[in-house]
């Protein structure tokens, strides 16, 4: 084997290191701590799909324990969202750029049975228990 | 003679950049492992902690809105006794839980007082802790009808989804020359948000873990000769697809 030779070999497993490296810095701070502080972050926000889904929910839930309730619920002023409500789910799409990634829209079940809605760019959302006959009936405004 | 030396220091020379080399390499691996294992412990506790938490807020909202609930709690002139329930309305609606099938009764006889959540299994179990013997004590159980929600599979929702995602950023050149075209427009947790999204509810919950949780609240049930016992009512959420 030649001197050439041999430099070859160290060169090339040099490479192959520094690659390996490069490959896993590059995952890390493109892949795994973006991801990271996006669901942190998107846990935290108070507007994002996710609590919103999960405020609203809770909302129209708790509305089942009394005879007849009026919730009102404002997100932010400066936040749009599409609000879908079929069966017992509600799905909230936000109509703005987020900066976190994690999940762009969200969906949460509750408890009881809400006329079915669908609203484009809403940030205020009331929640309505009425008694109607023996029975009640809620709704989304 | 000289010569041959020269070569052989010269060719161990090589051996031991190369090992300092490799030596180098897995200090940085280690490295790297290291803050990567302490973000994904991190990163899947968080997860967990927000995973119970959910199922644990479901429970308790189920739990309150059942002891407000007409159908079982005390209704004494128009207005509902929160937290006080009628052991008549619970023999109505409940199997009691000192009855050798009732194992059997639980599963035949779901029970739809209109309050429970969708793609879940709600079992609600009730205990009289003023009659109780050898520890064990006296109660109701029930499972609580659950609709079902299946969404078909949404092509157009997943190309919106893409659509909506689409990111050109200073880290787009760096995904693109390892990824190719599709990674360079989207984050891979993109397209994995928005297959999720597009999917079923069915499909995705499939996947996720069953969820159990046995918080109580404590309640008092009345009896129709009017003894009033202290109990205790507890629920029981879990996705089951």
């Amino acid at each position: 084997m030649s001197k050439v030779d041999r430099m070859k070999g160290v060169s090339v497993s040099d490479v192959i290191g520094v690659g390996g490296v490069i490959l896993i810095l590059f995952l890390f701070f493109f892949y795994i701590l973006p991801k990271t502080f996006s669901f942190v972050i998107e846990n935290l926000s108070s507007s994002s799909s996710i609590n919103v889904a999960k405020q609203l929910a809770a909302l129209i839930s708790v509305s089942a324990s009394s005879y007849s309730t009026q919730i009102e619920f404002l997100v932010r002023e400066e936040v749009k969202y599409k609000v879908e409500v079929n069966g017992r789910v509600i799905k909230i799409i936000p109509k703005f750029k987020t900066t976190y990634a994690e999940k762009s829209s969200a969906r949460e079940s509750f408890l009881v049975d809400l006329i079915n809605y669908v609203q484009d760019d809403v940030n205020r959302f009331i929640v309505l228990k009425e008694r109607v006959g023996d029975g009640y009936v809620y709704k989304l405004q | 003679m000289v010569m041959f030396i020269s070569f052989n220091r010269k060719s161990l020379k090589g051996v031991v950049i190369t090992f300092s080399a490799v030596l180098e390499g897995l200090f940085f691996i280690g490295i790297i492992a290291l803050i990567y294992w302490l973000f994904l412990s991190k990163y899947l506790e968080l997860h967990v902690s927000m995973e119970e938490f959910t199922v644990e807020r479901k429970s308790i909202l189920l739990a309150n809105a059942l002891i407000s609930s007409e159908k079982i709690a005390v209704v004494e002139e128009g207005k509902i006794n929160r937290g006080v329930l009628d052991a008549e309305k619970l023999d109505k609606f409940f199997v009691k839980s000192d009855d050798w099938l009732a194992d059997i009764k639980l599963l035949l006889n779901q029970v739809d007082i209109g309050i429970s959540y969708p793609n879940s299994i709600n079992l609600v179990r009730i205990l009289d802790l003023e009659d109780c013997n050898n520890e064990k004590c006296k109660g109701w159980i029930a499972l609580l009808s659950s609709q079902i929600n299946i969404e078909g599979v949404s092509i157009s929702k997943f190309s919106t989804c893409l659509i909506e995602n689409i990111k050109v950023d200073a880290g787009s050149l760096f995904r693109g020359i390892f990824g190719g075209l599709i990674l360079a427009l989207w984050q891979p947790w993109d397209i994995d948000k928005c297959l999720k999204n597009s999917a079923p509810s069915g499909i995705r919950n499939v996947f996720s873990t069953s969820k159990i949780t046995s918080e109580g609240l404590p309640i008092l049930i009345k009896y129709p000769n009017g003894e009033v016992h202290v109990g205790r009512i507890s629920v029981y959420v879990g996705e089951f697809i």
